[in-house]
């Protein structure tokens, strides 16, 4: 059984449906990201697990009991918001204690807890200031032990780390999934940033337009793109068109650009077919590799990005990127506009579709 | 946050900045110039020569004297009758605070929750009686409560009583007509603290397991406190200082302190008194929003009322 429960939940502003019989299994312990562009309705899931937001239809289940119509403070939930949301009229002792009080837990235990969250987070020696005399980072945290004091069923965060600067994020995005996985809390990030969703998560969902368009590890979901709004939206990619020549048992040969590759599928012969290929698999060679099948292309632009360079080609009118790692540069150190042969591996091609 | 927008200018940086930065000076005193010559004028220089007057000796045939006396703060304070007109216009002021607190909060929590268009035009609604002079405004109560007015003549024929009730001339139209005269004030100010309240607090609240109840006094009430300051401290002093109201619908039966500065200067000609009134006033107000404002900042020490 499943620790959380979305059961076809939808949501419907007048007439727009913002979700879509949404439905997802957490398992106890799992941190999954909601990952998508504004408007997908990641946050309004979010509001709904909260119960900000009460769901139209389905419902939403904790160890197997529902909770889909309880107000927000009878869930037992842990949220951090992405403005941290923190009292500004209270010390952050004061803050990180508010839901203990709400509980009536006893003043010694409160005080141990909050101690122990405070620990946790990093800010012991900070209980009697208040917010505004935190930096964001701090703030930050003191929203996080204020979520996980009340020892909450799951942990909602919301865009927590956009408030950043991107440095502070790299290393706040790390403390959070180690404090995740300290305490053990089932936890929903929600998050527009791909970067931070790959390198956080346990899985991913991947939203569009109110509905999950394919969830699974950060490794399938970046590898194995499922749906063209996936392979775009996670990382980035050149889209490569053909028709179908002739089909063997095998693999059905393509005419890309008046070259034929061969790929994995089986398609019709004369279909019209595309696919994706990440620009770090784009290889690029001085020579004509004798080997394998290969484009011409002229370069058209050259950015040297740190660990990896980046290549502008054009293929007869179409752009085409290519990353090369740094260290490798002197093989194939391309001015702009010297020709360059490139190809790709058939196993490394993402969503082949007819 | 917040994001340095300055500009610098890498050559000549020195002459340039200083050319600059006198020019702004100078621009900025300009631009205050207006209104504190104004100010100085017309409200400092005044207050100055009436504190100086209140100090003054008065005969009855030959008026201000040049002699300096303490004697107009000692007659006020030695006389009963007018420590209880002190201590009425105080009770007015706090009666009508209180009452304004009291209707001015739920409507403001309303008014905040409306979508913006409403919001506008129900706040049009609220100022409307601004618009109107209050000498108007205190007639058309006087019309209402009068002995033969529309609430009297109402209560006569249903029955309810016999003869007409004192309505007019008593506290009680006092502080109606200033309600009605301050409203507006409380309303704005509280507004304006509820707006600043970020959302996301309340629900933070909520999800920590707080019901409605425990996060508006838990969260909501603490942080518009500054709006219940600011509002107050204007309908405090708009009231106490109040003059046309209390005196249409008061008159000479419910003085307050502006009524009896008024008489001073007016009929008895005895200014220095007249001035001592008016700075006893002040003095007293200052000192109840003083003592006003300690109790709500020490209630919540990280809002910050100014």
């Amino acid at each position: 059984m499943s620790f959380l429960k979305l059961d076809g939940i939808s949501k419907k502003f007048k007439d727009v449906e913002v979700v879509k019989e949404l439905s997802l299994d957490l398992e106890k312990g799992e941190l999954v990201s909601f990952l998508g562009p504004s408007g997908c309705g990641k946050t309004t899931t979010l509001n709904m697990i909260a119960g900000f937001l009460e769901i139209d239809s389905g419902d939403i289940l904790v160890e197997g009991n529902s909770i889909g119509h309880l107000p927000p403070n009878k869930r037992n939930m842990g949220m951090v918001f992405q403005s941290y949301a923190l009292f500004p009229h209270m010390t952050v002792f004061e803050n990180v204690a508010y839901g203990l009080k709400l509980r009536k837990v006893k003043k010694a235990e409160i005080k141990k807890r909050v101690e122990e969250a405070l620990k946790l987070t990093q800010l012991i020696g900070f209980e009697q200031r208040y917010p505004k005399e935190l930096s964001g980072g701090q703030q930050q945290r003191v929203s996080i032990a204020r979520a996980i004091v009340i020892q909450p069923k799951v942990l909602l965060l919301d865009e927590p780390l956009s408030n950043l600067d991107a440095k502070l994020r790299k290393q706040m995005r790390e403390d959070i999934v180690q404090i995740q996985k300290s305490i053990g809390i089932t936890t929903i990030f929600v998050t527009h940033d791909q970067e931070e969703a790959l390198a956080i998560s346990d899985r991913i969902a991947v939203m569009n337009k109110g509905k999950i368009e394919q969830i699974g590890s950060p490794f399938e979901i970046y590898n194995h793109p499922k749906t063209d709004f996936v392979s775009e939206f996670i990382g980035e990619v050149n889209e490569f068109k053909g028709k179908v020549m002739r089909r063997t048992e095998d693999f059905c040969t393509v005419d890309i650009h008046g070259l034929e590759f061969a790929i994995p599928n089986e398609f019709a012969t004369g279909t019209e077919i595309s696919f994706f290929v990440r620009p770090e698999n784009i290889r690029i060679t001085k020579e004509k590799p004798l080997s394998q099948p290969s484009l011409i292309s002229k370069v058209e632009r050259k950015m040297f990005l740190g660990s990896k360079t980046r290549y502008t080609l054009f293929i007869k009118g179409q752009k085409v990127i290519a990353d090369v790692p740094s260290n490798e540069k002197d093989a194939v150190d391309l001015g702009k506009g010297s020709e360059a042969y490139i190809y790709w591996k058939n196993d490394e091609l993402l969503n082949i579709r007819g | 946050m917040k994001q340095n927008l300055t500009v610098e200018i890498p050559s000549q940086p020195t002459l340039v900045r200083t050319k600059k930065q006198t020019s702004k000076k100078l621009g900025f005193v300009v631009l205050l110039l207006p209104v504190l010559f104004l100010f100085l004028l017309f409200f400092f220089a005044p207050m100055i020569v009436l504190f100086i007057t209140s100090f003054r000796t008065f005969n009855q045939s030959i008026g201000v004297e040049n002699q300096w006396t303490i004697h107009n703060y000692a007659q006020f304070i030695s006389d009963s009758s007018y420590l209880l007109i002190l201590w009425r216009t105080l009770r007015i002021g706090f009666i009508t605070t209180i009452i304004c607190l009291i209707l001015a909060y739920p409507f403001a929590y309303q008014l905040v929750k409306m979508p913006d268009k409403l919001k506008r035009l129900v706040i049009l609604f609220v100022l409307s009686p601004l618009l109107i002079s209050m000498v108007i405004r205190s007639y058309g109560w006087g019309i209402l409560l009068g002995n033969n007015g529309f609430i009297n003549h109402l209560l006569v024929n249903l029955g309810i009583t016999r003869t007409p009730l004192t309505l007019m001339y008593t506290e009680f139209s006092v502080i109606l007509g200033m309600v009605h005269v301050v409203f507006p004030y409380m309303v704005l100010s509280i507004m304006g603290s509820l707006e600043r309240i970020d959302d996301s607090l309340i629900r933070a609240s909520k999800i920590l397991g707080a019901g409605s109840m425990r996060a508006f006094f838990g969260v909501t009430l603490p942080l518009s406190l500054p709006g219940i300051f600011a509002g107050s401290v204007m309908v405090f002093s708009l009231t106490v200082s109040s003059f046309v109201t209390p005196s249409i619908l008061g008159g000479a039966k419910v003085k307050v302190m502006s009524y009896l500065t008024y008489e001073q200067f007016t009929n008895t000609l005895n200014w220095p008194y007249g001035a001592a009134i008016g700075f006893i006033l002040v003095f007293i107000s200052v000192i109840t929003l003083v003592v006003y404002s300690r109790i709500l900042s020490f209630s919540k020490k990280g809002v910050t009322i100014q």
